[in-house]
């Protein structure tokens, strides 16, 4: 019973401190840590941007798409992607 | 699919394949080997177009730019499929971003072709302070390579030194054995595709696609990334005005201003400069000197007045309407279109329009990408429904190739309207323009809420802006603008003949009285305006001068314009459409569209003569009556938006 309590307050806690790409600040450096959509994450590797990756928020378009760059890439990632794109502040 | 592209690169000498990811000097690269003068291989069963050309008695192809290849989109597939039958690749890539293009690299040559690398932009990257070691590069991939700043010419006479020498490469061995292990009869490269889970070559070679293809990936991404922080020495940073502009092209504030002022810019050379002053001393030319010529030749051998010299140089002759359209209206429209499209695309600014108008084109259950195609419908609604292979699902290409074809007019048809428009007044132009804009918005809207699927997300790479080198963009416009009239010359035979027939066998008046009811009951227009329809299905630009000609009333006239720009273009969209939706659905979107023109055409006619029979038919009513309509669209819009979506 315990267990499930513990294991249950361990996701919950994990949903809520689970840091979405939309989030991110302008400047702000964050790893990639997941990318839930098969195809993107697919197309996302040969770019260069596979789970783990670190990036730099380099601008937040107003209620429109994040720009990440990578070593001098940039990348344009509409608003409702980035929502499913979960990383981590480092 | 795949003996298709064999049959269609030219015969003799070996195959040179330039590939390489997006932007990164591939065609520059195709122009230095091959010359002023190329092909164009219409890739079987698709419309993009492959450039083939000569170089020392070989072949030399380029592709579309791709960041690998499998089966993910159209480019990725006619890439891949001429990279199969390739006997050796000059892989392009940007030294700057070499990590990025590597992953391309890596994957062709585990596909074990022969290969030499092109390490481009070698300017660029010593302006941002970037040295690569490319011996330990040559060394580490095993295959020749040469660095290069192709649009100063530097390293292409070395490239073209070496491109013999080209060589497999080494493969990553932990994938050695697995491609052995694929039995099925396919060459190495079919082998290690089929492995990835490409579906379309493991059908093809009757294998099952392969379980693990994201390890693979992974694994390549993984050495590509280790290779390239071997081999790249300092990475300079890299702010110059060309930064700035490219972060002010995104911004709100700062990039509708620039993109108005660029969609201006693009208006005054191809709508004014071109659609007015080129046109019309070309046209002129055309129907001042080249077609009472025909008509005088023809008459003394014909008699003038019989039937072969109006079918051949009539009002709607083979020989006369053909011609003057072709080359003295499309000519110089299309070629100033393809133009404006190569700067743009050369310059890497469409990514960055895609990106800022994004949140805009949502509405219209579309992503920022939609917005090229639409924009290049106002060009050619033809050309933009190709276009619309760019966009990334099934269900974006359905949408807005119903909005192109339904609201959006192309330049022939706005070249009408400018003309009609131009006796009518400003308070009509303004009225179409908020009609036009309201229709669109509302079908947008309501395809985007009620066709199944969720919007496509939006992931693409912003290219570094770049200052577009002439002889590059206008080769590529000469040769899309060729190509283009070459196409549709058969077709514009074909409808001017086809309505000179009916012009001599009196069948046009046969559907005239068919269309009355239609016409002259619901539009409340002429009968003769049937033939301005029948034309407007093959050639909006048929029926221009008739409406000239017909001398109606303001109410009349911008009725029919309402409803020719509503109905499908051109019968070459109608095929573009057909061909690219299928049979059922295109003629679904067909007959839907030209139901819903006349459908709104005569509501609006109704309206306005209601307005004008209770006196109040003046600028400020029809504004009123304008702002009612778009009004309604909003609120239509809003009310959608506000339900929540199933499909999230
Ligand atoms: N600075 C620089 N620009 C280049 C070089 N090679 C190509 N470009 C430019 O990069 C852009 C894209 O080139 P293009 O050949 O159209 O690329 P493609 O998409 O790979 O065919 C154009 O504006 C070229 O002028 C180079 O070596 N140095
Ligand atoms: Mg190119």
């Amino acid at each position: 019973m315990i267990m499930i309590i513990i294991i249950f307050i361990v996701v919950i806690l994990g949903e809520v401190t689970t840091v979405r790409l939309d989030k991110a600040n302008k400047g702000q450096i964050v790893k990639i840590t997941e990318i839930p959509n098969d195809r993107v994450r697919v197309q996302a590797i040969r770019f260069g941007l596979s789970e783990g990756a670190v990036v730099t928020c380099r601008e937040v378009v107003p209620a429109g798409p994040v720009i990440v760059t990578r070593n001098k890439q940039e990348i344009a990632i509409g608003r409702n992607l980035a929502k499913t794109i979960s990383v981590e502040p480092c | 699919m795949n003996d298709g592209i064999e049959s269609r690169i030219p015969a003799g000498g070996k195959k040179i394949v330039l590939a390489g990811n997006p932007n990164v000097g591939k065609s520059v690269f195709f122009n230095a080997l091959t010359g002023l003068y190329a092909d164009v291989a219409n890739y079987p069963g698709t419309t993009l177009d492959i450039a083939c050309g000569r170089y020392n008695g070989d072949v030399v192809i380029d592709t579309p730019g791709v960041y690998g290849v499998s089966s993910y989109s159209e480019e990725e597939e006619i890439t891949r499929d001429i990279i199969l039958v390739a006997d050796i690749v000059v892989n392009i890539v940007d030294m700057v971003h070499l990590e990025r293009d590597l992953f391309l690299t890596l994957q062709i040559i585990d596909m074990g072709i022969p290969i030499i690398m092109a390490l481009n932009m070698a300017d660029e990257a010593e302006r941002g302070g970037m040295k690569i070691n490319h011996a330990l590069l040559e060394e580490l991939l095993g295959i020749p390579v040469v660095p290069t700043a192709a649009v100063h010419h530097t390293g292409i006479d070395e490239l073209k030194e070496k491109i013999y020498q080209a060589r497999p490469g080494l493969v990553d061995s932990s994938l050695v054995e697995k491609i052995s292990q694929v039995s099925t009869p396919c060459s190495r490269g079919e082998a290690l595709l089929i492995l990835e889970g490409d579906p379309v070559v493991s059908q093809r070679c009757g294998a099952a696609p392969g379980a693990e293809p994201e390890s693979i990936y992974r694994s390549r991404r993984e050495r590509a990334n280790q290779i390239a922080s071997l081999v790249v020495k300092e990475a300079g940073e890299n702010q110059g005005f060309a930064d700035k502009l490219g972060r002010w092209m995104l911004l709100p504030v700062t990039g509708f201003p620039l993109l108005l002022l660029t969609l201006w810019g693009i208006y005054e050379l191809v709508g004014v400069f071109i659609a007015q002053f080129i046109v019309g001393f070309t046209e002129q030319i055309m129907s001042g000197y080249y077609e009472p010529v025909i008509r005088s030749l023809l008459g003394g051998f014909l008699g003038p007045g019989s039937v072969l010299t109006t079918i051949l140089a009539g009002q709607y002759g083979v020989l006369t309407l053909t011609v003057t359209y072709l080359i003295g209206l499309l000519l110089p429209l299309v070629l100033g279109i393809f133009l404006v499209m190569a700067i743009l695309e050369d310059s890497g600014y469409l990514p960055r329009i895609a990106t800022l108008v994004d949140r805009s084109v949502s509405a219209l259950g579309l992503n920022g990408q939609a917005i090229i195609p639409l924009i290049l419908g106002f060009g050619c609604v033809t050309m933009a429904c190709i276009s619309t292979r760019l966009l990334s699902s099934e269900r974006e290409r359905r949408i807005a190739i119903f909005l192109l074809a339904f609201g959006v007019p192309c330049s022939a048809q706005l070249a009408i309207i400018m003309a009609v428009f131009a006796g009518l007044g400003p308070t009509y132009l303004l009225l179409y323009i908020l009609i036009l804009f309201s229709i669109l918005v509302t079908t947008g809207t309501f395809l985007g809420r009620y066709l199944p699927g969720v919007p496509a997300p939006l992931l693409i790479e912003l290219p570094p802006l770049r200052l577009p080198q002439p002889k590059n963009f206008i080769k590529k416009a000469w040769t899309r603008s060729y190509n283009f009239i070459k196409e549709a010359l058969p077709l514009f035979a074909g409808g001017a003949l086809f309505l000179s027939i009916l012009e001599v066998t009196g069948l046009l008046q046969g559907l005239r009285v068919l269309l009355t009811p239609l016409t002259v009951n619901w539009l409340h227009l002429p009968p003769e305006i049937a033939d301005v329809f029948i034309m407007g299905a093959i050639r909006k630009e048929f029926g221009a001068a008739t409406i000239m000609n017909l001398h109606m009333l303001p109410i009349q006239d911008f009725v029919v314009m309402l409803t020719l720009t509503l109905t499908v273009p051109c019968i070459a969209s109608t095929m573009v459409i057909l061909k690219e939706r299928g049979w059922r659905e295109g003629i679904l979107i067909w007959c839907v569209i030209y139901a819903l023109a006349f459908l709104i055409g005569g509501v609006t006619a109704h309206l306005l003569e209601a307005l004008s029979k209770a006196g109040v038919l003046n600028a400020s009513a029809s504004l009123l009556f304008g702002l009612i309509i778009f009004l309604t669209g909003t609120v239509l819009i809003l009310s959608m938006r506000c339900r929540p979506r199933k499909a999230d």
